[in-house]
């Protein structure tokens, strides 16, 4: 049918490197970004690629860098929670968040120039609000995590452009 | 230093006074700037230029007209008399006797009139008794008077505000409002130039119902790194009779690129502050606010973070269940190789101090280790592999003498798991009008989870981690991403079409928390997720996502969204949320917002936008705007229409100087 | 020779004039003579080298009415040389006009080009003319300030 695997389907990036991503520079109010944005592009490197990451940045071929511009919750949706006695407005309470994240990343790479690549992503991802702000904020790095997925998919078929 | 170049129908060198004079279409260029005139002079002993008659200096796009201009090669100094001066980018143009360029490259301007309007007649202009403009793009006057056409409506003894267009535009302008909740209004504010790395703006919001209120909005950049902004506002508040206020400060110091440290402080005097003051959607109906400091330090394979965090629940009756970090180290390793095994480890381990007044506080250790096995057959079948450790430790007090929580407590539990995935892809070749080719990927994944059942009774509950599920859960799905190569004329640019996620989990025994999602059905199979973006232009996008319910037959949760952005000033946009949820009432949701703004019936721009509740069955909010667009000045009427609260605000808008959008 | 002070055009017809070049070829009935090959004339303090030179007498014998020069002009006087390819000088108004080629007179550092160069020696002032395609083009390279402040 035409359709082929990563392995064999040309891709600009095939298995056969070796990635290394540095910590992503995150100076926002979340604590974990710089982590979670680092680990989501090793681990979408090898689920769509088969690229495994490098042991240092040295022995690697692909070098990724980057920072996190800006990281920003949102609520996209209002309603009732369960009556509340003394608070006359509780029709109009945040129930839904919205996390966007917007990802300055750059590929450097060491034996093919051509693969070097620039740019700024975006992604986001909803998640629900919660009575209880610390189940709240839990959610909320989750959300973090399923964003961060979204930006390393994208930089990866970003790289793809070549076709 | 570079030469002087004259040109002109005729040149006269005299020997006498060793000057060169000439006439007729003279144009002198020197350093970047071109002058030009009827007839001009250059003395070589005193190296003063003198230009006579339509003298016009152009240097980049800003230009100074005159009838007399004298320059000083030496100093640089140079003089116009009867002067135009015209800024460029925020197309301001001052005229005045004589504007006087001094040696350290500020304009100084005597009785002058400032406008962003086309001359002559200007629709507003301000003259100045003295005016300064120093190279950073700011002017400082003294004396203003504000005319609308040529009569005087305003004096204003001191007033500072930048000249160039890259400066935050600063001028602003009284706005007037009305409102139930806080009466008549007007808000003056001033702009504070104190140096070109600082600078504030302070204003004055007089209510009839609430009395005056100061708000002050700082921003400064100091040296590499280091900068901030500290947004402050205090009332007497006349009805309720008391101080109340706000304060929003952030700060960034870049120690260097693996280290920083960061702040992001808002507070409020009371908790009704935000209900009775806010303006905005996302402000009076805020649920909470919160204080955070962070510091992070980065090393090639760790990364150390500190966080504080204090928040204020809006919507709790009151602040004392509220779970507050006093602070939480974390420490954290991404896929490390060992030797150079497939074998990759990985840690999270936080330590954290809780506190409440409400409830059990304390400190808890969490730190889980792992170790993944990264292989497959490359670019064929990917797989990772991984078994780690919750190690938890606590130390609570305030424990209520009935419940079954311990003072120090600990657990281990193990959690293994496994994603397998793959991704197929294929080019088309099409020989669309636009549409050259289009590149197909479909990205099928499963992934496995195990943890064992584990009895947490005895673990304060501060948050999920303190009750990790006992799991043996199977979520499998694909996702399909399209992108395509569009050649207009000579060039051809690559954009994405759409990504559609589809997926579903099946838990084999224990149980699952979706903490992305409102509602989860407690059966084995999970709801079917969609998760859908896709674009049918370049600037319109719909979004759907949706949880199809098996065991209900119907869908447990729908998202569909439009937007529509036309990059030349018009957008619109609508979502619908809605969430239905059989097994918790209070975790459902249906709700749409709409969003309009128009450019096209130039010069009047239109803006709605609204908020409609299906739990109220009402409108929470609608918002209409419209704005007259003057060439040089616009005046905006926005009406809030907010259930019990109406208000509408007046906005004047100088062109270039004033932009009220972007003020707080 | 010291500056004389008074600015008043003198005649300078009767200045003697001292010439140097490789050919002469004298028509005493034309009152006209001819020089050729690397020519030099100087008339007090004013030089003149060409390729070629013709002096037109005046009524008497040792009058000079007019002197053409042609081929690689070049007039010096003091720290201004002006260089084209035709130059007219009259003595008896003092003035030299320079065309053809490209005209320049240059002073110290400075130059101006232009379609017609005129030269009043006694009032030291020379005027440069253009056409509606050519303007007058001055270049002034500023001397080292006198005063020692910071480079603009």
């Amino acid at each position: 049918c035409g359709y082929r695997p990563a392995a064999t389907a040309g891709n600009r990036l095939g298995p056969d490197h070796r990635l290394w991503v540095a910590f992503i520079a995150n100076d926002t109010v979340s604590p974990t970004a710089q982590t979670i944005l680092r680990r989501a592009l090793l681990e979408e490197a090898h689920i769509m690629r088969g690229i495994a990451p490098a042991a240092s940045s040295a022995d690697a071929d692909l070098q990724v860098s980057g920072s996190l511009r800006s990281y920003s919750s949102r609520a996209v949706s209002y309603g009732i929670w369960e009556a509340d006695q003394n608070h006359e407005r509780d029709e109009d309470r945040a129930k839904e968040y919205r996390l966007t994240i917007d990802v300055e990343l750059e590929l450097r790479s060491t034996r093919d120039p051509g693969l070097d690549w620039k740019g700024t992503l975006r992604a986001y991802q909803d998640y629900p609000a919660n009575n209880n702000l610390a189940l709240q904020q839990s959610a909320e790095e989750k959300a973090l995590a399923a964003a961060s997925r979204k930006i390393a998919q994208k930089f990866l078929l970003a790289l793809e452009q070549s076709y | 230093e570079d030469d002087i170049t004259i040109r002109a129908d005729a040149m006269t060198h005299n020997q006498a006074d060793d000057s060169v004079s000439a006439d007729g279409n003279v144009r002198m260029e020197w350093g970047g700037m071109t002058m030009t005139a009827r007839r001009a002079t250059y003395n070589r002993e005193t190296r003063i230029l003198t230009a006579y008659e339509d003298v016009v200096i152009t240097k980049g796009e800003d230009t100074l007209r005159g009838d007399k201009a004298t320059w000083d090669m030496a100093s640089g100094r140079g003089e116009l008399n009867h002067a135009v001066a015209g800024v460029a980018d925020s197309n301001m143009t001052l005229t005045g006797d004589r504007i006087v360029r001094n040696d350290d490259g500020t304009l100084t301007l005597s009785n002058t009139e400032m406008t962003t309007c086309e001359l002559p007649d200007p629709s507003w202009k301000f003259s100045a008794e003295h005016l300064e403009v120093n190279p950073k793009g700011y002017a400082i006057g003294r004396n203003l008077v504000f005319y609308i056409r040529d009569t005087p409506v305003m004096y204003v003894p001191w007033m500072a505000f930048p000249a160039s267009g890259e400066k935050k535009s600063g001028l602003l302008f009284p706005r007037v409002g009305y409102s139930t909740k806080r009466g008549a209004q007007l808000d003056i504010p001033l702009y504070w130039v104190i140096s070109p790395s600082q600078d504030a703006t302070f204003d004055l919001d007089m209510m009839s119902k609430r009395g005056v209120g100061l708000g002050v909005d700082y921003r400064y950049l100091r040296k590499r790194g280091s900068e901030g902004t500290m947004y402050g506002y205090l009332i007497y508040d006349t009805k309720d009779s008391r101080w109340r206020g706000q304060i929003a400060q952030t700060h960034r110091e870049i120690f260097s690129p693996d280290m920083n440290l960061r702040t992001s402080i808002n507070l409020t005097t009371d908790r009704d502050f935000l209900d009775d003051f806010g303006v905005k959607s996302g402000d009076y109906n805020r649920q909470y606010n919160a204080t955070i400091v962070n510091a992070l330090k980065t090393w090639q394979h760790y990364a150390l973070n500190a966080t504080l965090r204090y928040s204020e629940d809006m919507y709790a009756e009151n602040n004392r269940d509220t779970l507050q970090t006093l602070p939480s180290i974390g420490l954290s390793a991404v896929r490390q190789q060992i030797f150079n095994t497939p074998l990759y480890f990985d840690l999270d381990a936080t330590a954290t101090n809780f506190y409440r007044d409400n409830g059990v506080s304390g400190e808890r250790l969490h730190a889980f280790p792992r170790l993944s096995m990264v292989t497959g057959l490359p670019g064929y079948l990917n797989a990772t592999v991984y078994a780690g450790l919750h190690l938890r430790g606590y130390n609570g007090t305030d424990i209520p003498s009935n419940s079954d929580v311990k003072d120090t407590t600990g657990n281990l539990m193990p959690e293994v798991g496994a994603t397998i995935s793959s991704s197929f892809s294929r080019v088309y070749e099409l020989d669309g009008e636009s549409l050259k080719k289009l590149r197909h990927e479909l990205t099928p994944e499963v992934s496995y989870r195990y943890a064992p059942q584990r009895d947490q009774s005895r673990l304060p509950f501060y948050d999920y981690e303190d009750r990790l599920l006992h799991q043996n859960v199977i979520y499998y799905g694909v996702t399909s991403y399209l992108t395509g190569k569009f050649q207009n004329g000579e060039s051809s640019e690559y954009r994405d079409i759409s990504r559609i996620k589809l997926m579903q989990g099946y838990s084999f025994d224990g149980s699952r928390r979706d903490e992305l999602s409102m509602v989860d059905n407690s059966h084995d199979a999970s709801d079917l997720i969609l998760e859908s973006e896709t674009w049918l232009h370049p600037q319109a996008k719909l979004t759907f996502d949706a949880r199809y319910d098996l065991h209900h037959n119907y869908l447990s949760s729908a998202q569909p969204g439009l937007e529509y952005d036309s990059k030349r000033g018009s957008s619109a946009a609508i979502s619908y949320r809605m969430t239905r949820n059989s097994e918790n009432s209070a975790n459902q949701v249906e709700y749409l917002e709409a969003r309009l703004a128009t450019k096209r019936f130039k010069p009047w721009n239109f803006g709605y936008t609204t908020r409609y509740s299906f739990d109220k069955s009402g409108f929470l909010e609608s918002v209409y705007s419209v704005e007259y667009q003057h060439q040089c000045w616009s005046v905006e009427l926005a009406v809030h229409h907010r259930s019990g609260n109406p208000s509408f605000t007046i906005g004047f808008n100088l062109a270039g100087l004033a932009d009220y959008a972007s003020r707080r | 020779a010291p500056a004389d002070g008074g600015v008043s055009r003198k005649d300078r017809s009767n200045l003697p004039i001292t010439i140097k070049a490789s050919q002469l070829t004298a028509d005493n009935k034309g009152k006209k003579a001819v020089f050729t090959g690397k020519v030099v004339a100087k008339q007090g303090d004013i030089t003149i080298f060409s390729d070629k030179l013709t002096i037109h007498y005046g009524t008497n014998k040792n009058e000079v009415e007019k002197i053409e020069a042609d081929g690689n002009v070049r007039i010096v006087q003091e720290n201004r040389v002006g260089s084209a390819a035709h130059a007219v000088y009259d003595s008896k108004e003092g003035k030299i006009t320079l065309s053809g080629g490209t005209p320049r007179v240059t002073q110290g550092a400075d130059s101006t080009t232009g379609k017609i160069i005129t030269y009043l020696i006694d009032d030291e002032r020379s005027t440069v003319t253009g056409d509606a395609g050519a303007p007058v083009v001055t270049i002034i390279h500023p001397r080292e300030r006198k005063n020692n402040d910071a480079p603009r």
